[in-house]
């Protein structure tokens, strides 16, 4: 996939991108593109900058200096709402103020990109009949979550709360999902179920995702970016990342690896230090 | 489930038949109690000059009409204002937007320059100075709450109570330096207990199109206020100008404050009680809850303000009074259940 898609022009580009917060320079000319389909994890260090680029992208972070394009457009040249509709955002911690059902969020996430007023006037165009219900209904059966609509969010697992807001930010169907730490909080087997969910949603949809497990970047990303000091360090293949030997240089720790049925797996070793 | 402006159509035919009920009732209450018979007379179309019937037609009607609308006014004013603070003990008159639309009304009525333009343009002056005093405290609240680094909802509130006391002071002051023998104290003493003004027909014209209008511009605030419920972060992903939304709700917000001021001085806890029984019963999305706050806010004072015209005859209750001994233990009632959640 990765080779077909970097044929084409990327569906955002991020170059030169900086961002000063409280005198420090939290990005330091990030440099990135992200290909239509793809999932591009990003990995680094605690303080990296990996969020902060993910704002910037998602119109959250508006005090960036430096250039992102979409589709080859300048996002500043977006209206909000259209910008909206076609990049969503998964916050790192999402708890909303009132007790919203699942069925609310994902009527409230349907409605994505509203006009500069923030008044329901302006609602996205309505695809034709029954596209919306067919793809919204695939989603849900794809994600499971036909059971849990009546359900208040504040009651669900961990697992079922990922879901719930995954379905929330991909509803509209936007070409790009920012997803910050999407399974940060989950158990493994939640984590490894949470990323096939998230990889069997994809389809068309690209996604930048924020990970700090690095096998899991390595077993579902197509590509990784390694994020250091507010700067892409590489991108590339996992194969790429492995040989390149950065991730030790970043993470300041020697990793071993181990073959597995589905590639190679890393472990922390020896401290650099020690 | 069908739906009509968002509220499901059983709920929807129970309340309109409250309200008229509600209303109904609220004409069989005053100094002097009627029975319904007496009042299913008034409806016959036959000119009558019984000076009842002037008395009911010209006073009670159109007292009790505001007193619906008032409410209304607090009721939706109060579920805007709790989606703006994302806090559900948010009210106008806890917040400082009643106090400061109080404090404007009080300028309107004792300046001595303005009290005199007062006289001559009555329908316009008091909801100027009021909506502006309701706008300049909310806001001022917002802004002092940014100045001070306050991220929390619970700090935002605290702020408005702070705002709240420092303008009821200033309002106080105010009072007691300006009022001379020339200008009712009474009056400006009715503003701060709370108590329904009784307008001219043509007057309540006037009062009952600016709220449609408000309520109709509040509608469009509902989905804005759902996003904003999500954080600041997603609702700006999601398109919402974050501070430009919360301004203009606000502005919005303060107009129904000060309209429901104006006519009804400052009536505490309806704005806060109203919003909280629809949310238990309709669910947390705004579109729904404003209108059917708006309703409930109605109903309530309807009932109430009959209440207050009837308990201790020849005399009034103040209005505010009523609303405060059945809105602080509600109050400490939200807080119970918060805690225990």
């Amino acid at each position: 996939m990765t080779q077909a898609a970097a044929k084409h022009s990327p569906l955002a580009r991020l170059a030169d991108l900086r961002l000063i917060k409280a005198r420090r320079p939290v990005l330091d000319g990030v440099a990135l593109e992200i290909f239509a389909g793809e999932l591009l994890a990003l990995v680094g260090p605690n303080g990296a900058g990996k969020s902060s680029a993910l704002k910037c992208l998602g119109g959250i972070e508006t005090a960036w200096s430096g250039r992102i394009e979409l589709k080859g457009r300048r996002l500043t040249d977006f209206p909000a709402g259209e910008r909206a509709r076609r990049i969503a955002y998964l916050p790192q911690f999402f708890a909303p103020h009132w007790e919203l059902s699942v069925a609310d969020l994902l009527d409230i996430g349907r409605q994505r990109g509203l006009n500069a007023l923030g008044w329901s006037a302006v609602r996205p165009p309505v695809p034709a009949s029954g596209d919306t219900t067919d793809q919204s209904s695939g989603l849900l059966q794809d994600l499971e979550l036909t059971g849990l609509l009546d359900r208040q969010f504040a009651s669900l697992s961990g697992g079922e709360r990922a879901r719930a807001l995954l379905a929330q930010a991909l509803i509209a169907r936007p070409s790009l999902l920012l997803a910050d730490e999407p399974i940060a909080s989950l158990d493994p087997a939640h984590q490894l179920r949470t990323m096939q969910y998230l990889r069997r949603c994809l389809t068309d949809v690209a996604s930048l995702v924020v990970l700090h497990d690095l096998n899991l970047a390595l077993r579902f990303a197509d590509r990784i970016a390694v994020m250091a000091e507010g700067r892409i360090v590489v991108c590339g293949t996992n194969e790429d990342i492995l040989a390149s030997g950065i991730l030790t240089e970043v993470f300041g720790v020697r990793f071993e690896t181990y073959p597995t049925p589905w590639g190679r797996a890393l472990l922390p070793g020896q401290d650099d230090l020690g | 489930m069908t739906r009509i402006l968002g509220i499901p159509t059983s709920w929807l035919a129970a309340l309109v038949a409250a309200v008229l009920l509600s209303i109904g009732f609220a004409m069989m209450l005053g100094p002097e109690l009627l029975g319904p018979g007496r009042l299913l007379d008034l409806l016959r179309p036959v000119a009558s000059d019984h000076p009842l019937d002037r008395l009911l037609f010209e006073w009670r009607l159109p007292r009790v009409l505001t007193a619906f609308m008032v409410g209304g006014l607090l009721g939706a004013a109060g579920a805007i204002f709790q989606g703006i603070f994302r806090n559900p003990l948010a009210d106008p008159f806890l917040i400082g937007t009643a106090p400061g639309a109080a404090l404007g009304a009080t300028l309107a009525l004792l300046v001595p320059g303005l009290a005199l333009f007062q006289a001559v343009s009555p329908l316009l002056l008091l909801p100027i100075l009021s909506f502006l005093g309701a706008f300049g405290a909310t806001l001022g609240v917002l802004l002092l709450a940014r100045l001070a680094r306050v991220r929390d909802t619970a700090g935002l509130l605290l702020a408005g109570v702070a705002m709240a006391a420092f303008l009821g002071a200033l309002r106080s002051y105010l009072m007691l330096a300006l009022a001379d023998e020339t200008i009712s104290l009474q009056v400006v003493l009715s503003w701060t207990l709370g108590g329904i003004q009784t307008p001219f027909w043509r007057e309540l014209g006037y009062v009952a199109l600016a709220c449609l209008l408000l309520l109709a511009f509040a509608r469009r605030l509902a989905h804005g206020l759902d996003v904003l419920g999500l954080g600041d972060d997603v609702a700006r992903n999601m398109g919402l100008p974050v501070e430009r939304f919360v301004v203009m709700a606000t502005l919005l917000a303060s107009a129904l404050v000060a309209l429901a001021v104006t006519w009804g001085g400052t009536i505490g806890f309806v704005g806060l009680i109203v919003p909280h029984l629809v949310r238990w019963t309709l669910g947390p999305r705004h579109a729904p809850l404003i209108l059917t706050s708006a309703l409930v806010g109605g109903i309530l004072l309807t009932l109430l303000d009959g209440l207050a015209r009837s308990l201790l005859p020849p005399a009034e209750i103040p209005l505010g009074l009523l609303t405060a001994l059945i809105g602080a233990p509600f109050f400490m009632l939200i807080l119970a259940r918060r805690s225990r959640q």
